[in-house]
């Protein structure tokens, strides 16, 4: 094996181009961290002024109670299903193409988790009585109802959110310990002295890491899809048409795989372009990434179908009505606006390799996408409401400017936390970039030199 | 006397490999040679005795602690205050399983964490034998010495190895 390391230290090419981002700060930088932070503060206002005025300001009524909160919820959650799922899934295949792009999926995963958290508390209204649900016992004696989906919910986000926390930071550690040999100022030499927890790197070290990482990908893999097959429970469990269905398990978690991957591959685009790392991440990886999201979509198209199908056969009054409001009625630009972006759109773009390898397309169909995963988590929650129960219970929903601060509250909280960061923490995996390099090589094979990985 | 430590630096992965059979053949023990890298190399690249670690046994035993924990909290709760409703059983075994499978996760991941950091003793912040080259990716070898002479004896065998660098850590 041949290293080709630099004769001075400090020179070394791709640690000077990842830590980058960590030592130099640029206007940019300032202006987007402060235009999500004026965002997430009006929407933090925004939820403050509505516990103090009441639930009244949005648009929620009898019998529509589960409303934007909710659908934003449940689309956060599903974003941050496949940065950990996936990471975890390619680490355990060994696909060596995840190097570049592993840390930045499963850093998505822990902020949109964060911010998905905070919407049963924001949907509660009432958010100081939150603690209902914590399991405790309380003067009468009495402990938490673990027979309710919600209690579920609690136990399996917080399991995702703690492993998903856990995965990011250990694989982190020795890339905090190169950004502490390279520190120059005091301040930040202490930061990183303290995020790498003393790591040299040592034959045990790295034994011990590489285990652990593999073994946090085992136990990470099966509560991820825990989590959002728990997320469709909360819909699954009630005895309410369209929601009472033994299919939204699997359908949630893949609509939840393809929202993370599209989130995934625009974020991909985002950081190769404002980073200008076209060396790391390259076409190839992004033909990776969106042959995966391709997989997501046709999977994602034939368990809707599947479900649209039965339904529409069975033609039981009580789903009827609500799927006449979404094929025709109040619902119907929703519902065609989702099923361009999420197949019409998506499938046939996602099959040219001229678009799965160009960034720009990749950008603008990935926001696309997540417009219409936005639209079908929408489209789950309301309709069912609006027309459940007897004729003269029928009624309508509308969100109000309140619903709609309340959902730029997570998008620019999610921007926030990631722009913070870039700042904390190297954000493609340095050490997995040169593990990979070091075990490059390359083999003459005909008129052809090819690529080579050396693998125990 | 506080033990002293000899490193060496080599820019390539073959001569520290070398360096480690001669300081083997010098009869410096395994157990005071350590190898410090940027990047996790296989195992027998080394020639040492392999790592041990019992991750995965405490993960295992902290899973099933988690499962135990998590009937408890659903179950064992329900039987602490029963509430009869509507002659359903007092413990609901498919709504428990649920966070027995999350409690049992929850207890696996922390503890494969745990046992992670205080196997590889970390947090430790106290000064260790250490060269930031390692971060460029450079091999260095770390070699504990009782005394000076020994000491004098591993420099001359790191410094014939072709290491690009030979230094002290007191």
């Amino acid at each position: 094996m041949k290293l080709h390391p630099p004769l001075v230290h400090g020179d070394d090419k791709i640690n000077r181009d990842i830590l980058r981002p960590l030592f130099e700060t640029s206007w940019r930088w300032w202006a987007l961290f402060g235009l999500c932070l004026t965002g997430f503060g009006a929407g933090f206002v925004t939820w403050m002024w509505m516990l103090g005025a009441g639930m009244w300001v949005t648009g929620l009524h009898r019998p529509v109670m589960w409303g934007v909160f909710i659908a934003n919820f449940v689309f956060w959650v599903g974003l941050s299903h496949s940065g950990t799922l996936i990471s975890a899934i390619l680490r355990l295949a060994k696909a060596d193409w995840r190097r570049p792009i592993t840390r930045a999926a499963e850093a998505m995963t822990v902020f949109t988790v964060l911010m998905a958290a905070q919407f049963p508390l924001i949907h509660l209204g009432r958010t100081w009585f939150f603690y209902y649900i914590i399991p405790y016992v309380n003067q009468r004696e009495m402990w938490g109802n673990f027979r309710s989906p919600l209690a579920w919910d609690l136990m399996a986000i917080l399991t995702y959110l703690s492993g998903s926390l856990i995965y990011l930071y250990l694989p982190t550690v020795p890339d905090f310990a190169i950004a502490r040999d390279y520190a120059t100022t005091p301040v930040r030499k202490k930061l990183f002295t303290m995020l790498a927890l003393g790591w040299r790197g040592t034959r045990k070290e790295w034994h011990r890491m590489n285990l652990a990482i593999l073994m946090l990908a085992v136990l990470v893999l099966p509560v991820a899809v825990s989590v959002h097959t728990i997320v469709s429970w909360d819909f699954a469990m009630a005895l309410a048409p369209q929601w009472h269905t033994t299919i939204f398990g699997p359908y949630f978690v893949l609509g939840a795989i393809y929202s993370g991957m599209a989130l995934v591959v625009t974020l991909t685009v985002l950081i190769r372009w404002a980073f200008k790392w076209e060396d790391y991440i390259t076409p190839f990886h992004l033909d990776k990434l969106s042959k995966i999201m391709l997989v997501a979509a046709i999977l994602w198209t034939y368990l809707w179908c599947g479900d649209y199908l039965i339904t529409w056969y069975g033609r039981l009054p009580e789903e009827k009505v609500i799927l006449d409001i979404k094929n025709g009625g109040a619902y119907f630009w929703h519902q065609l606006t989702m099923m361009l972006a999420n197949t019409i759109v998506a499938i046939p773009m996602l099959a040219f390799k001229k678009v799965r390898t160009s960034p720009w397309a990749l950008l603008f169909l990935t926001v696309f996408i997540n417009v219409g995963m936005w639209l079908e988590r929408y489209l789950i929650a309301v309709p069912t409401l609006v027309q459940k129960g007897p004729a003269y219970t029928w009624t309508t929903y509308s969100p109000t400017w309140v619903e709609l601060m309340m959902s730029i509250y997570p998008f620019a909280g999610f921007v926030m936390l990631y722009v913070l960061f870039v700042k904390m923490a190297p954000f493609i995996s340095i050490w997995e970039i040169r593990e990979d390099r070091v075990a490059e090589a390359y083999k003459t094979m005909g008129q052809a030199k090819l690529r080579a990985i050396v693998a125990e | 006397m506080s033990d002293t430590y000899v490193l060496a630096r080599y820019r390539e992965v073959d001569p520290a490999a070398a360096g480690i059979q001669r300081l083997l053949g010098a009869s410096v023990k395994p157990e005071d040679i350590d190898v410090m890298t940027g990047v996790p190399y296989p195992e027998e690249v080394w020639g040492l005795p392999e790592s041990k670690s019992n991750i995965r046994k405490v993960a295992a035993l902290f899973w099933v602690i988690g499962a135990c924990c998590g009937f408890t909290l659903a179950a064992g709760t329900a039987w602490l205050y029963p509430l009869p409703t509507g002659g359903k059983p007092i413990v609901s075994l498919p709504t428990t399983a649920v966070i027995v499978y999350e409690m049992s996760m929850l207890m696996g991941i922390f503890s494969v964490a745990a046992a992670t950091l205080i196997e590889s003793k970390l947090p430790n912040f106290k000064k260790l034998p250490y060269h930031p080259a390692v971060s460029d990716g450079h091999v260095v070898l770390s070699v504990r010495c009782m005394d000076e002479s020994q000491a004098t004896k591993v420099d001359e065998v790191l410094k014939a190895s072709n290491a690009d660098e030979v230094l002290r850590h007191v």
